[in-house]
């Protein structure tokens, strides 16, 4: 074969190739992209969710007036009791997978764009383990709509249209038609609906918690108490970003809540050290908390969580009501200020000392069923 | 910008390649040097910017210091001493400036017990690459081992963009006769033809194999704790290892590959290192041109023949001293390097006395010193490397019987089966398969070769979302 022709040939099929591949991404639309163009009200949470929201409140930026931000656990707070309490009309705008850089750019987009007074930033102690989403997902870049120009606009649907293969082939093997109602978003609220979850969870409680919320329990408590989570390398750059954020919130003259989502027990592998309490007494310097991660009795009740990681609607709605004052429960729920952060904090280190002997006479840590008070009822 | 993007592969190659050889295809050769200079400013300056004026500066001080040398006579050898002490302390203060401020600051104030703070300066892309090129074109030109390069030519070895930033480290005498030869101005579908396969292969290497087993290695070594897992440990340390390789070559054989459409033969960087019998016959597969570099202005500068203050194996420590500080401003890697030079010193010695072991015996003993000291290169202070090593003995995280271990590795293999899967085809190409190398030099104009090189171009392609930074970036 002459080269000239080797080469016409190998320029063919890759340029074939690419043309099919670009028509398979617009066909299977593995993070949304399209889907949403096309207009939808309900949308896997998964997806492109932050450019989907960037462009909500673009267009809406004159109706929000308080918003949410945080991680996937933020998902489930109420924007109809937050509105209720507040009398802002709030919006949810929590991003999967989230971590420090995201909530700085997305209060920055917030607070430029729209009149919020109030933003309430929900941290879900994750966040140590990494300050960004690069390495962790195929899609880490902040949307165009936030920052970018038409240019950028150009080369986004580009590279939307070549989604990486393996998140195309992930898609397809996953049934994306069916699963797009796991973890929906509403557009209009910015909500998490656990569809799936919950449905599985009416149909049989014990088996959706023991699968969802339970599985490696005891290998996790393992590595909770023998300190694993001790590396944090998010830690220094989270801190400057909160400071971040608050300042930005005091330029523009909005309030700023920090809140700490619950946390069931079996998660403390990944932060619960000291470390963290540390990593808790610079956040108070800068802001005071509302912190609910600690070893309350809800968060050793494992039906009040969907999995291992999330919290369900019933336990959020109790959080806000706790922070405006609405409900309470006893133990769920401390108000950190610069006064009482090393006193609780001497109470959290004799709590994890408790429990971890605890782990090492019985193998475990007693948990609490549904019938216990510390169940708060999802339906 | 690094090769494996859209933007270098749909936009600054096609357009650079396309408008070289049109100007020169018009005769307009000098014009068309000057625009691969230009192309290859702009490829430097779109990932370092801030530092983008002091390459300029520096790179011309170095031509001016180099040919001014090269102009002085014998007799003019204080001029030319003391020249080249100039520019070896401009080129060396840069990188220690830029590159080992912080590993300075942290130790005088252990030593001392201040508290001066960090300057946490972003490194330059590239370098300690482009610095070791200049040094040698600096002390070349001390020891008239140079000609009076045009300028024009003389850009082009430092900045021709295939090897800027990560190498290989090129000699300005093999390159710039290259630029020099009126025949490699137009285009040669030979070596077009050639480029586009090995830059597939190379593409290939780092986006379908190195990153995604850099991403789960590295996971593994930044959260790294006491009491590790034993089976996650070797795993992780073996997978890094590999993907290293792959990180390396991969950018290695892309280089190469643009040099071929360049009509440039840039030289070979890698040659199967982990089919090596031992550690000296490792660091002769390993980073070649590193090698060479190092060799050529370091072990050749200690080393004397008869002395015993500067022996082989006093110049192969200093040599790996050296290697082991450039590759990083921290004490893991100075230990990395002398552990590796220890190992290299044990080889010559026993190849002195005609002490050799049995290949089934050398070849995996070499493997497991290979996995052994990249853990500490790659650990991120020497208590993180400790961990690891007891996480490779941690036989107690396999259980307590029989049962308990097969039923943790069974659980294992199942949790990691693909990647478990993807290190095991590194693993075969890394000892079984030809190299990149050979794999050119038989090279032949079929359908299955333009099927095999476009199909993983496409692939590759098809990955370009997600792709991981060159890990040599940080050196």
């Amino acid at each position: 074969m002459k080269k000239k022709v080797w080469i016409s040939i190998f320029f063919i099929i890759l340029f074939a190739g690419i043309a099919g591949y670009m028509g398979l991404n617009y066909a299977v639309d593995p993070l949304g992209y399209f889907t949403v163009k096309k207009g939808t009200e309900l949308y896997d949470a998964d997806q492109y969710a932050r450019a989907i929201k960037s462009q909500y409140v673009h267009e809406h930026a004159d109706t929000i007036q308080g918003a949410v931000i945080g991680g996937s656990k933020s998902g489930v707070l109420s924007t109809e009791l937050l509105s209720q309490y507040t009398r802002k009309n709030y919006y949810n705008f929590y991003v999967t997978m989230g971590n420090f850089a995201d909530y700085l750019t997305y209060s920055t987009y917030l607070l430029e764009n729209t009149d919020i007074s109030e933003l309430t930033l929900h941290l879900s102690s994750f966040e140590v383990r990494s300050y960004n989403r690069e390495n962790r997902s195929s899609n880490y870049k902040i949307p165009a709509i936030v920052n970018g120009n038409s240019w950028d606009r150009f080369t986004e649907l580009l590279s939307y249209l070549m989604s990486d293969l393996s998140t195309v082939a992930e898609t397809i093997a996953d049934g994306n038609a069916q699963d797009t109602w796991a973890a929906a978003n509403e557009l209009s609220t910015g909500e998490r609906i656990w569809f799936k979850e919950d449905a599985a969870f009416e149909k049989n409680p014990e088996k959706a918690t023991k699968s969802r919320v339970l599985g490696k329990l005891e290998q996790n408590l393992k590595k909770a108490f023998n300190g694993s989570a001790n590396s944090f390398p998010a830690f220094d750059d989270n801190i400057a970003a909160l400071r971040k954020i608050k300042a930005l919130c005091d330029d523009h003259g909005v309030t700023l809540k920090v809140v700490i989502g619950a946390s069931f027990i079996g998660e403390r592998d990944t932060f619960e050290c000291e470390r963290y309490y540390s990593y808790l007494s610079q956040i108070v310097d800068i802001t005071d908390v509302w912190l609910f991660d600690d070893f309350n009795d809800v968060n050793l009740n494992p039906y009040n969580f969907v999995n291992r990681n999330h919290y369900s609607n019933a336990v959020a709605d109790l959080i806000v009501n706790t922070m405006y004052g609405k409900d309470s429960h006893e133990g769920f729920g401390v108000y950190l200020t610069s006064d009482n952060i090393y006193a609780y904090l001497d109470q959290r280190r004799a709590d994890f000392q408790r429990y971890k002997e605890e782990f090492e006479t019985t193998g475990t840590i007693a948990l609490q069923g549904m019938e216990d008070e510390s169940y708060i009822p999802r339906f | 910008m690094i090769f494996s993007t859209y933007q270098f592969i749909f936009l600054f190659l096609p357009i650079t390649f396309a408008v070289y050889f049109a100007l020169n295809h018009f005769k307009q050769h000098s014009v068309a040097k000057i625009w691969l200079v230009v192309c290859s400013l702009y490829f430097y300056g779109q990932g370092s910017p801030d530092f983008f004026p002091f390459f300029l500066a520096s790179i011309t001080g170095n031509y001016i210091i180099g040919s001014t040398m090269s102009r002085l006579e014998g007799e003019q050898s204080l001029q030319k001493k003391l020249l080249l002490a100039l520019g070896l302390a401009g080129n060396i203060g840069l990188l220690g400036y830029y590159k080992y401020t912080d590993f300075f600051i942290e130790n005088y104030n252990l030593i001392t017990g201040s508290d001066y703070a960090l300057k946490h300066i972003v490194l330059p892309i590239g370098i300690s690459f482009f610095t070791f090129q200049l040094i040698a074109f600096l002390v070349d030109s001390y020891r008239g081992e140079t000609k009076q390069y045009d300028f024009v030519n003389y850009l082009l070895f430092i900045t021709f963009f295939p090897q800027l930033i990560v190498g290989p480290i090129i000699h300005h005498g093999e390159i710039v006769p290259q630029f020099e030869n009126r025949e490699n101005l137009k285009i040669n579908y030979d070596n077009l033809a050639k480029g586009l396969f090995l830059f597939s292969i190379g593409c290939a290497k780092k986006i379908l194999l190195a990153d995604p087993m850099t991403t789960n290695a590295q996971e593994f070594f930044n959260n790294v704790t006491a009491n590790s897992d034993l089976l996650l440990t070797w795993f992780s340390s073996i997978e890094y290892t590999i993907s290293y390789y792959f990180d390396l070559s991969g950018y290695a054989d892309m280089a190469i590959g643009l040099g071929w459409m360049f009509n440039i033969a840039i030289p070979q960087n890698f040659d199967s290192p982990y089919k090596a019998r031992n550690f000296q016959d490792y660091w002769r597969r390993w980073h070649m041109t590193l090698s060479r570099f190092l060799s050529n202005y370091i072990f050749r500068s200690v080393y004397k023949k008869d002395c015993k203050w500067r022996n082989y194996y006093i110049a192969t420590m200093v040599t790996f001293f050296v290697s082991g500080f450039w590759h990083g401003a921290g004490w893991t890697f100075v230990v990395w390097g002398l552990i590796n030079g220890f190992f290299v010193c044990a080889a010559s010695w026993m190849k002195r006395r005609n002490l050799k072991f049995p290949f089934f015996i050398a070849f995996p003993l070499t493997a497991l010193g290979v996995i052994l000291v990249r853990v500490l290169f790659v650990s991120n202070t020497f208590t993180d490397a400790w961990n690891v090593y007891l996480g490779m003995v941690n036989f107690s995280s396999l259980g307590t019987t029989v049962s308990e271990a097969l039923s943790s590795v069974w659980h294992f293999i199942i949790w990691h089966k693909s990647s478990g899967l993807r290190l095991l085809i590194g693993i075969i190409i890394c000892w079984f398969l030809p190299n990149s190398k050979t794999m050119t030099e038989k090279f032949k104009a079929n359908i299955w070769t333009v099927l095999y090189a476009a199909v993983l171009m496409l692939l590759c392609i098809m990955q370009m979302n997600k792709v991981v930074q060159f890990l040599y970036f940080q050196f």
